[in-house]
């Protein structure tokens, strides 16, 4: 059974969503800059009106009467740069962090900033919008507007990877934390999401939900009818008479509703408690913030449209180890996403009703080891095969039997020595066993150029001086000579081996599959 | 010797003087059981009677043991690099064989194998071996063949363009976006950028009778091949009254059985119970199998259960479990790759789902599902497979930098089930 599917149809049901989550899974910055706007329709390169801003109450207002015409349009695009830049300049602290490397026997200092910058909007398509207006900046010779360029280009570049959280859209926020009894694809609402899970007190999620289709919509795509009647007359007034004050009242208008709305999406998650692992996902986050300033100072920053290469490699392991880790890091982290696992049978909850501590079996090498056994007591009967691995925090074990209502595990790993014993749960104790054993880690051992098998015979054109295309942030440090922390998997190995969630890296890894 | 065993050796031969000749990379297109393994066996025996180091590439340690003991059985000095974890399978050679988790534990060895993620760690100091066996290169990704091709000067890549393409667990439109296609079969990207490189195909199936090869050819194949066994040449004899379909199959090498209609979850809880009685029934139906090296009977090491998604393999082992049968395969179709069983029952991809997702479409899921079988394979699914197919055209994007399939899912699955509508067996 899918829990998914089951909170969608009680959504459904009650008229009202249900919560999904019961931690924050996303940093949420004290001081997010929040940005929401339109553009010309058909032309994302003509943005019309953009409100945006860390004070909720004061929020800046770009318009452009003739979004058109370059010249008036980067004036105004200017203003936003510069904006960004004043936001920016408050993460330029750092601290020294010290790590160790060459098998611990040395320490290296390295420096990130304390905090990142956050941006929050509306909706995927604004987050995509962003990244378009850091592409159009990049390409002017105005210095001001190329640095607000490429940091919008690092702002969007991190909207790809899992867990990261410079980037933020208010309705993923939003459907990472709610389901709603209406389709997916109408969660890219953020009016209609915000109307299921906070309906208005004397209407249901449904009549909430088309009463917020009415009102003005989050962009960056206007309402045509909109555009019709107010926004044309007010261009043309603004044009022709050069009074631009029917085209501010206008646009402040239209766009106030998105404002709300992405602010109050922040309030509700605000709401939960952080998960565990979400501050050391940011602080990859600080790591990459840390190394695209310092490559935006040496003017080394550079950016292509497609990786590849080494890099487009080094990208998809990247990808692929995000992935897995934020799996695993949200179901350890929140109950009721680990819920989803229970409700699918991957998971087992239970009581422990017995123990053997004492129990032994022969290896292949003929020796008795220790492999303690464990009976669990459960709800419902556990339908996965003998064989099945489940973890309990660090300790692995394979389910040997189960019943109705017991499951029979031997300890595997952990617990499997005499001064560990004490690891193994106690009698009547409640435990989750998940299927998520200690995090995994590998290194991405990729070679420094790409083997014969793999390029033909021209070889390819000089690579820009720093790989970092979409600035993955697993590129090659900033060219000093001090090594930089590999940023591969949530956070630098080094500085989380203490509580042992990275294991040492083997020196060898077979295929899982 | 047979015609079809001539072509077989012709091919063999021409393999080898390739080796033996000045192409930098050879790839050898082996359809479903034609003798790849043997080949891969042979062509590492005369490089070794050549004076020659061979270091090999498989993807499983599966394939990895089964290799080493195949080359050990050839009285190969074979050496088995492998992970921390590993452990000995049954029945694993006490002589020829070293096994160890570095290079320098396995000194001695003419033939070294190893999982390419494994070669992927390994410190060779600068040593590049003239020539390289990488064997599935079809299952291998090209990011794995990056981590290993510097090792060697020469390849030869060996594998079953039918089967599976790699996958990824990241979201596949961000890496989709790149100029480079990170997760293109090694053999694809070789010869992307190589296409000079000869392709061997290997015409011959031996694992496929000639009743149930063309079926798999015609739907899933580029390059056609036949079955090397004559139609006399194999029976499956079941000892006592079972299921139709079972019957059916035995006599026709296929059989579908449908059951009704529905839009069930995934884990199908009335086609894990009939995919659980049908082994059961052939377990206990005394049934023998027939080929030319004489009658014995079906074991349950001879049986499999091909299923789509680890869940299903979940419930299906659990529901033989209850029923007391062990030691029948259940595994999905990713993991049964270079596999072969006597009889497979397969876990259609397409039952009982509302949509036609590319996954559950892909030629090689379906195509390995319904290849690993020497006699007999029933394929169990809901009915109305056929009417979603239409519902769901193919409508994959094309995407740049990256060669379409050579085989096209949609009409690979709509072919498969056409020939296998003659087989079509009602559930009771």
């Amino acid at each position: 059974m899918s829990l998914d599917v089951y909170q969608r149809l009680l959504a459904l049901s009650r008229a009202r969503a249900v919560p999904a989550a019961s931690r924050a899974h996303r940093h949420l910055s004290p001081r997010p800059w929040v940005l929401s706007g339109y553009h010309l329709a058909g032309e994302p390169s003509a943005p019309v009106a953009i409100r945006y801003g860390s004070f909720r109450d004061s929020p800046k207002l770009l318009t452009i009467a003739e979004p058109r015409d370059r010249k008036q349009r980067f004036t105004a695009l200017g203003a936003l740069a510069r904006d960004l830049a004043t936001y920016l300049s408050r993460y330029t602290v750092t601290e020294p962090v010290v790590r160790a490397t060459g098998n611990g026997r040395e320490l290296d200092v390295n420096h990130c900033c304390v905090d990142a910058p956050q941006l929050v909007v509306p909706n995927e398509a604004t987050a995509h919008w962003v990244g378009l207006l850091g592409q159009y900046l990049r390409t002017l010779d105005d210095p001001v507007l190329q640095q607000a360029g490429a940091h919008l280009g690092w702002i969007a570049s991190r909207r790809h990877l899992p867990g990261s959280s410079v980037l933020l859209t208010a309705t993923d926020l939003l459907t990472t934390h709610w389901r709603t009894g209406q389709l997916p694809t109408e969660d890219g609402h953020l009016g209609r999401l915000l109307a299921w899970i906070e309906p208005p007190a004397g209407s249901d999620a449904w009549q909430a939900a088309r009463d917020a289709e009415a009102r003005p919509p989050a962009g960056p795509a206007s309402d045509p009818a909109w555009d019709q009647v107010v926004l044309r007359p007010a261009l043309e007034r603004a044009k022709e008479q050069g009074d631009v004050r029917r085209l501010k009242i206008a646009a402040t208008e239209v766009l106030d509703g998105a404002w709300r709305d992405t602010w109050a999406a922040l309030d509700l998650v605000r709401l939960l408690p952080p998960g565990e692992h979400v501050a050391r996902r940011w602080e990859s986050d600080r790591w990459s913030w840390t190394r695209h300033r310092e490559r935006v100072l040496a003017g080394t920053v550079s950016f292509t449209t497609r990786l590849a290469d080494v890099p487009a490699y080094r990208y998809l392991h990247e990808l692929e180890t995000r992935t897995t880790a934020l799996d695993r890091q949200m179901a350890l982290d929140d109950p009721l996403v680990m819920a989803r696992y229970l409700a699918t049978g991957e998971a087992v909850a239970g009581v422990v009703v017995k123990r053997d501590p004492e129990h032994t079996i022969t290896n292949a090498g003929g020796r008795s080891v220790l492999r303690p056994l464990l009976w669990v007591r459960t709800n419902a009967a556990f339908d996965r095969p003998a064989g099945t691995e489940l973890w309990l925090g660090k300790l692995g074990m394979t389910v040997r039997a189960a019943t109705d209502d017991t499951v029979e595990l031997m300890v595997v790993s952990g617990a499997v020595t005499r001064p560990k014993l004490n690891l193994l749960p106690e009698t009547d104790t409640e435990v989750v066993l998940a299927p998520f054993g200690p995090q995994q880690h590998f290194p991405d051992n990729l070679p420094d150029e790409l083997p014969w098998p793999t390029r033909g015979h021209r070889r390819p054109a000089a690579e820009p001086e720093q790989d970092d295309e979409l600035d993955t942030d697993v590129a090659a440090g900033p060219p000093t000579a001090t090594p930089q922390p590999r940023l591969s998997g949530a956070v630098p190995a080094a500085r989380t081996a203490p509580d042992g969630e990275i294991d040492a890296v083997a020196s060898g890894t077979e295929a899982a599959e | 010797m047979s015609t079809a065993g001539a072509r077989h050796g012709a091919a063999i031969e021409e393999v080898w003087d390739r080796v033996r000749g000045t192409d930098r990379a050879v790839v050898v297109d082996s359809p479903p059981g034609a003798g790849k393994s043997t080949l891969v066996r042979e062509l590492t025996r005369r490089l070794v009677a050549a004076g020659e180091h061979v270091p090999i590439v498989v993807q499983t340690n599966d394939q990895a043991d089964d290799l080493v003991i195949a080359l050990a059985g050839a009285g190969l000095n074979t050496g088995r690099l492998h992970g921390q974890e590993w452990t000995p399978p049954r029945g694993w050679p006490r002589t020829k064989v070293r096994t160890g988790t570095k290079l320098g534990e396995l000194g001695g060895s003419d033939v070294i194998v190893g999982t390419a993620a494994k070669w992927a760690y390994v410190k060779a100091d600068e040593r590049v071996w003239p020539l390289g066996i990488i064997d599935e290169a079809y299952q291998m990704s090209a990011a794995a063949l990056v981590r290993v091709g510097h090792l060697f000067d020469r390849l030869l890549l060996v594998g079953d363009p039918g089967q599976l393409a790699p996958f990824t667990v990241a979201d596949e439109h961000s890496v989709r976006s790149m100029a480079t296609w990170p997760l293109d079969t090694a053999a694809g990207t070789l010869l992307r950028h190589h296409p000079q490189t000869p392709v061997v195909p290997l015409p011959v199936s031996w694992r496929l009778a000639p009743h149930t090869a063309p079926v798999i050819s015609d739907a899933f194949y580029t390059r056609a091949f036949t079955a090397g066994a004559a139609p006399q040449d194999r029976r499956l004899e079941l000892g006592s009254l079972t299921h139709p379909a079972l019957a059916h199959a035995a006599d026709h090498g296929w059989a579908l059985l449908e059951l009704p209609e529905a839009h069930v979850p995934r884990t199908d809880p009335a086609l894990v119970a009939t995919l659980a009685e049908l082994v059961h029934q052939l377990v206990t139906a005394e049934a023998s199998t027939v080929d030319p090296s004489g009658a014995r009977p079906l074991s349950h090491a001879d049986v499999a259960v091909g299923v789509v998604h680890r869940d299903q393999k979940a419930h299906v082992e659990a529901a033989l479990q209850r029923r007391g049968v062990t030691g029948v395969t259940v595994d999905t179709a990713n993991r049964l790759q270079g596999r072969q069983y006597e009889v497979v029952l397969a876990w259609h991809p397409l039952s009982g789902r509302r949509d036609a997702s590319a996954f559950h479409l892909e030629a090689g899921r379906l195509c390995v599902l319904a290849s690993r079988h020497r006699q007999a394979c029933v394929v169990v699914t809901r009915g109305g497979v056929e009417e979603q197919l239409h519902a769901y055209p193919a409508a994959e994007p094309v995407w740049l930098g990256t060669d379409p399939p050579q085989v096209d899912g949609w009409e690979a699955n709509r072919a498969f089930l056409e020939r296998l509508a003659a087989h079509r067996v009602p559930h009771r």
